[in-house]
């Protein structure tokens, strides 16, 4: 008997050895090829990464644009179009070397002048982007292929924020830039492994391979790192209807279905030929207190409803079936090992009805009308809000739930005046200074010297300074749970599925197609 | 005849111009911006009066207003402001898929519904009669977007015989056009079917019961003659009626089946554009609409007159 496992082990060995070379060169050209074909739950409502925070637009532009940096598998920032960079000791000057080489779409070759011009636009259009250019003194092109950012004050994020996904500093031509000023972006040309090349509103957008695209070496994964365009074409198409998107996967006329809510998750674990991709650095719902008008000015008032809500409800109720929530302090997901912090876990998703009575009482809290805001254009949205609602009541808030479409709660939401409080969820951010609510200007309109304060001390601390930097993290999270702009309610999973056509997909927080191919 | 015609088409003015106006002011008083809709979720308030400026959408209404409707006088739509391109084009390029559903979803469903309730009629209080009742009642209660997703689990997804979902050119062949459309045709001619047939059942059995249809029968008219030649003609007219309007309400039905089965019709157009607040792409898609109900009804007027020689206008 163990003669004939020895031969065995020996035919499978001589087997292998004969067939290696043979199935190595061949995948390679196999891979090569075919149609991706995605469907996506929303339309990208503009391509324009730099100024549209939404999701749609970006799982699109990402294959189209590129910036200086982006993050990797880890989500670390590392260099994508920049070679490398180097900061002055006293962090007031940083010096980006770009890489030689990279094309645009169009043919012309990337230069510091449309790195700088697309910067310029960057730092007048989005958040992270105005947050850094408070910062920069001016942005100079020694030569052809070195940028210089020269800082008024050190800003120890400028790094982190060039390569934030969220409104990214993506680089396009400089002509491009300047034309499009302060509109969505309409010529898309870009630096990445896939070409904009159609769109049919209401039914597809296209993306072909750029044969000449200039792709890193280095296995990062994420968004930077060693790219392949394997598929000739990704398609995207926009399929409203979850069930519509999962049958779609499963007979082969789609390979990726997007955005599926959770309660398919057994119809999909059902399939053989599925694989369901659980994401877990996927978003955070949490609760929104307006604080430039009416009770929740008083910080009692917020902390009184932090313990009077039970995050396990509420998750339960919005997200449904356990494998897709989890509670979590962190204003970042545990997977984010650079800023991940749980301060403040003995405050959140401990209740405590008591406490948030005595707290209102405190406050001086009279049974004022709370206006809650949610939409059903989200189920989630809808299901926390109706378990909200209740357990407010239930310590003695006076609430009054207004439930809206999404366009008409992203309106109202801007206006001090129409609510008190408002659900929404959190795309991941990478960086303190990035998250969205610390900001004054978005609805909530948030004021804090005590956060400003550890802020400043982070901008400051050199990214290197990893032990420091957790200590100021922990701090920035306590100052988030004592002064309670917004409550968290725990940290939601989503659900992409593709088939066994599909190849080499590996999860992110956001789909992406370079590194993949599909089997014909 | 010539004269009511002319006279109907000119009553047309005054009709658009009152839905013009008042849908104009209705969408601008909804909230909700096209510059919130664009930055998404998560875009500050100073971004998004940026933008709104650079749209034009910060002066005010009235000034929107004039700007609107000079234009519409002159036949411009205006542009669309997420689509890149005019307003009209936008309507014409979603026109072929909703005409080509609604003209397939109709034409099943007088394949249907017509012999089935003349039948139901002939065969009154049988139990054809009663199986055929509660299938009527069936198709008017479904709502069709349930009746679209079970004939993809069955049909696309089981059987494999239709795609899924998406719309296929005519261009493409012929073939392929009518796989993308029978699952979304059928769902809606199921419903449009149960509302037709129950019209058809009700109005041959009144005729059957007039003297005309006893005359001919002890005349010895042969049955199928009967129901052919005499019954028919006459039971036509009020279900022309249910046609048109019903013709009509299959745009609105479209809007549903057409987001299930992710054609691109007027009826997505429609529901994508409210979503995103693409306000002359809306007032675009009511004016057609709007357009669409007053020729079918007048469509219907005339056909009256074809149908029994006795209207005469």
């Amino acid at each position: 008997m163990g003669r004939g496992i020895v031969l065995r082990i020996l035919a499978v060995c001589v087997i292998s050895a004969l067939l290696w070379p043979l199935s190595t060169g061949v995948t390679a050209q196999t891979r090569s090829g075919g149609i991706i074909k995605v469907a996506t739950d929303a339309e990208p409502n503009t391509f324009d990464w730099m100024t549209s925070t939404a999701t749609a637009t970006r799982l699109v532009a990402w294959h189209v644009f590129e910036g200086l940096f982006a993050i990797d598998q880890q989500y670390q920032v590392r260099p994508l179009l920049a070679e490398g960079f180097a900061a002055s000791p006293d962090g007031l000057r940083y010096t980006i070397r770009l890489r030689k080489g990279v094309k645009f779409h169009d043919g012309q070759p990337m230069t510091a002048g449309d790195v700088i011009a697309s910067l310029e636009r960057w730092g007048k259009l989005s958040s992270g982007g105005r947050e850094t250019f408070k910062h920069v003194k001016d942005i100079r092109a020694p030569d052809q292929s070195t940028v210089e950012i020269n800082l008024s004050s050190p800003f120890a994020p400028l790094i982190t924020s060039l390569g934030d996904p969220k409104q990214s500093a993506i680089v396009m031509p400089k002509a491009i830039a300047e034309r499009a000023g302060a509109q969505p972006v309409r010529e898309l040309v870009g630096t990445g492994p896939y070409i904009f090349k159609q769109w049919t509103p209401g039914q597809i957008i296209v993306l072909a391979r750029n044969p000449a695209y200039a792709s890193r070496t280095e296995n990062w994964g994420g968004l930077t790192g060693r790219k392949v365009a394997y598929a000739d074409e990704v398609h995207f198409y926009p399929v409203t209807d979850p069930q519509v998107r999962l049958s779609g996967v499963s007979t082969g006329q789609y390979d990726f279905a997007l955005a599926l809510p959770a309660d398919l998750y057994p119809k999909v674990k059902a399939d053989r030929r599925l694989t369901a991709d659980i994401v877990h650095v996927f978003s955070w719902p949490g609760i929104v207190f307006n604080k430039a008008r009416g009770p929740f000015t008083d910080v009692r008032l917020r902390q009184a409803v932090q313990y009077a809500i039970k995050p396990a409800d509420l998750m339960a109720a919005a997200v449904g079936p356990k494998e897709f929530w989890a509670l979590d302090p962190g204003l970042f997901f545990p997977e984010q090992r650079g800023v991940y912090s749980t301060a403040g876990a003995e405050i959140y998703n401990h209740q405590n009805l008591d406490k948030a009575r005595a707290l209102m009482r405190e406050a001086g809290y009279t049974g004022q009308k709370i206006v809650l805001m949610y939409t059903k254009d989200y189920t989630w949205m809808n299901n926390a809000g109706q378990v909200l609602a209740p357990e407010l009541q239930a310590v003695g808030f006076n609430v009054d739930s207004q439930v809206y479409d999404w366009p008409t709660l992203l309106s109202r939401r801007t206006k001090p005046q129409f609510f008190d409080i408002f659900i929404t969820g959190f795309s991941p951010s990478i960086d303190p200074t990035g998250i969205i609510f610390f900001g004054p200007k978005w609805p909530g309109w948030y004021q804090s010297a005590a956060l400003d304060k550890v802020l400043e001390e982070w901008s400051r601390t050199p990214v290197t300074a990893q032990a420091e930097r957790h200590k100021i993290m922990d701090e920035i999270q306590t100052v988030f749970y004592n002064e309670v702009p917004v409550a968290k309610l725990g940290n939601q999973y989503g659900l992409e599925v593709y088939n066994d056509r599909l190849q080499g997909y590996t999860s992110y927080f956001d789909v992406r197609f370079w590194n993949t191919w599909v089997t014909r | 005849m010539a004269r009511y015609a002319a006279g109907r088409v000119l009553a047309l003015v005054p009709v658009l111009l009152i839905v013009g106006v008042t849908v104009f002011l209705l969408i601008h008083l909804i909230p909700g911006d096209p510059a919130s809709v664009i930055l998404g979720p998560e875009a500050t308030d100073t971004q998004v009066a940026q933008l709104r400026a650079a749209l034009g959408l910060d002066r005010p209404l009235y000034v929107q207003f004039v700007v609107w409707f000079g234009r519409v006088v002159h036949g411009d739509l205006g542009d669309s402001i997420f689509l890149r391109q005019t307003v009209t084009r936008a309507i014409w390029d979603h026109l072929s898929p909703t005409a080509s559903l609604t003209a397939l979803a109709e034409a099943l469903a007088l394949a249907v519904a017509i012999p089935s309730g003349i039948l139901a009629a002939w065969k009154r209080d049988t139990r054809y009669d009663q199986i055929f009742m509660m299938l009527v009642l069936l198709g008017v209660s479904i709502p069709s977007f349930w009746t679209g997703l079970n004939l993809i689990a069955l049909f696309a997804v089981a059987l494999r015989l239709f795609p899924v979902a998406g719309y296929v050119s005519p261009a493409h062949g012929v073939g392929p056009w009518l796989g993308s459309l029978v699952l979304p045709a059928a769902a809606l001619a199921f419903t449009q079917a149960g509302l037709i047939a129950r019209m058809a059942r009700d109005s041959t059995i009144d005729v059957l019961a007039e003297d005309y249809i006893r005359t001919a029968r002890s005349k010895g008219v042969r049955e199928p003659r009967v129901l052919a030649r005499h019954a028919f003609r006459n039971a036509l007219i009020p279900t022309v009626t249910v046609v048109g309007t019903s013709l009509a309400n299959l745009l609105s039905g479209a809007v549903i089946v057409e987001t299930v089965f992710v054609l691109p019709g007027i009826g997505n157009l429609a529901v994508q554009s409210i979503s995103r607040r693409d306000y002359p792409v809306i007032e675009g898609v009511v004016l057609l609409v709007a357009l669409v109900y007053v020729i079918v009804n007048l469509a219907v007027d005339l056909l009256y007159a074809a149908l029994d020689p006795r209207i005469t206008y």
